[in-house]
């Protein structure tokens, strides 16, 4: 009856929907920066309160050597912060950075984008793209670049990030299932012990 | 009172909860642990059918109450109830009910273990195990996943199995045992009415 309840109260329920739509407010560096040393940490403001613990943050350089340092957290209600390892320029050029972030809102939305900037006093690549993720297949290719952003800044997460249906969660689940089916089964097919003597 | 997988209670509480309240007891127990169930199938079901986003399948309570299905605090101290209620239930068990409830039992203290040591590294931000972000020992070998849903999966099966044998006792497991739950399938009285220790 409890289960029955959770369902019914689920399906009346709908998630957070987009309402004032999140989106990417401004970031340090910004996006298409040249600098001339490389910053201690990247900094992301958003229009809504992101989750630090459901979000991640990757920072990679022009060899995709991962430098992001720990886990983001918020500075402001609103700003994430991902701290980085230090990057010096190459004497033969400057490096390319790349940041790619996917990010929970408190409220269940989410946002992933990229970014670029550069180390060493050349322009970086094209501008990045915050887009909300879309409901239908990703065959565009503002669809694809979010799909990237999403699985690199993933990569970079570790179990802490997870999408997507868990393959050993649901078969555990559903073997519990099993278990309780059974059990309850067996206990109306069998009947209790009866006594072998008077009653105490 | 029979030796056969019986002890003395020390504690006149303990005692209570093992013979003559087993039965209650034991019934809140499940029905604490079968609510939480109720609750991950309601958040698989907003997932896989409703196909919501996962951090919105906050179950069915979790959608008035988000903190209850985010916090880590509350999982750490569900696996706590736990492990309290499997060792205060588990003088009432005896023969292959109370090793398959000790079998319950061991698997989650491990599983607070674990939880203690998700803990340590979210409140102190050191890292376990050559991770970056607060891991468990048995996200080192499946790291996708959800330890608390692992964990409690594997405690909920031997525990339905010790529930099953202990309410369908072989004969010797019959004798030996004297709560409330099997002594009112002995005489046939009402779980309400008071019964004596066996001897």
């Amino acid at each position: 009856m409890v289960l029955a309840v959770g369902l019914a109260v689920s399906s009346t329920q709908r998630p957070p929907g987009p309402g004032r739509a999140a989106a990417l407010a401004s970031t340090d560096p910004a996006d298409g920066a040249a600098l001339v040393g490389a910053p201690s940490g990247v900094e992301l403001s958003f229009t809504a309160v992101p989750d630090p613990d459901l979000s991640h943050i990757s920072v990679r350089d022009g060899s995709g050597t991962a430098l992001d340092a720990g886990r983001p957290r918020l500075v402001q209600p609103e700003r994430l912060r991902q701290p980085i390892h230090g990057t010096a320029a190459p004497p033969d050029g400057p490096v390319d950075m790349t940041v790619s972030y996917h990010v929970i809102f408190t409220d269940g939305r989410e946002l992933a984008g990229t970014l670029h900037f550069s180390v060493g006093m050349r322009s970086a690549a094209g501008p990045g793209a915050a887009r909300e993720p879309s409901t239908g297949d990703a065959t565009t290719a503002a669809d694809a670049a979010k799909a990237d952003a999403a699985g690199n800044a993933e990569v970079a997460a570790g179990p802490a990030h997870q999408h997507g249906v868990d393959p050993v969660s649901a078969a555990l689940l559903a073997i519990d299932g099993v278990v309780a089916l059974a059990v309850v089964v067996l206990l109306l097919l069998r009947p209790p012990p009866q006594p072998s003597g008077p009653p105490s | 009172m029979s030796a056969l997988g019986a002890t003395s209670p020390r504690w006149r509480g303990i005692a209570t909860i093992n013979h003559r309240l087993h039965r209650q007891a034991l019934t809140v127990f499940l029905f604490i642990v079968l609510a939480h169930w109720a609750e991950h199938l309601a958040q698989a079901y907003q997932v896989w059918v409703l196909d919501w986003p996962r951090p919105a399948a906050r179950g069915a309570l979790g959608q008035f109450f988000p903190w209850l299905s985010t916090s880590e605090w509350l999982h750490y101290w569900y696996a706590l109830v736990m492990i309290v209620g499997l060792v205060l239930l588990r003088p009432g068990f005896v023969g292959r009910a109370r090793v398959w409830w000790t079998v319950a039992l061991l698997i989650q203290f491990w599983h607070h273990i674990e939880h203690l040591l998700l803990l340590i590294q979210a409140q102190t931000q050191v890292f376990f195990l050559g991770g970056t972000v607060p891991t468990s020992v048995a996200q080192t070998v499946f790291p996708r996943v959800e330890l608390h849903l692992f964990y409690n999966s594997i405690v909920f099966i031997p525990m339905m199995i010790a529930v099953y044998l202990h309410q369908r006792p072989n004969e010797r497991e019959l004798r030996a045992t004297s709560c409330s739950c099997i002594h009112r399938a002995r005489t046939g009285r009402a779980a309400s009415a008071p019964s004596a220790p066996a001897a």
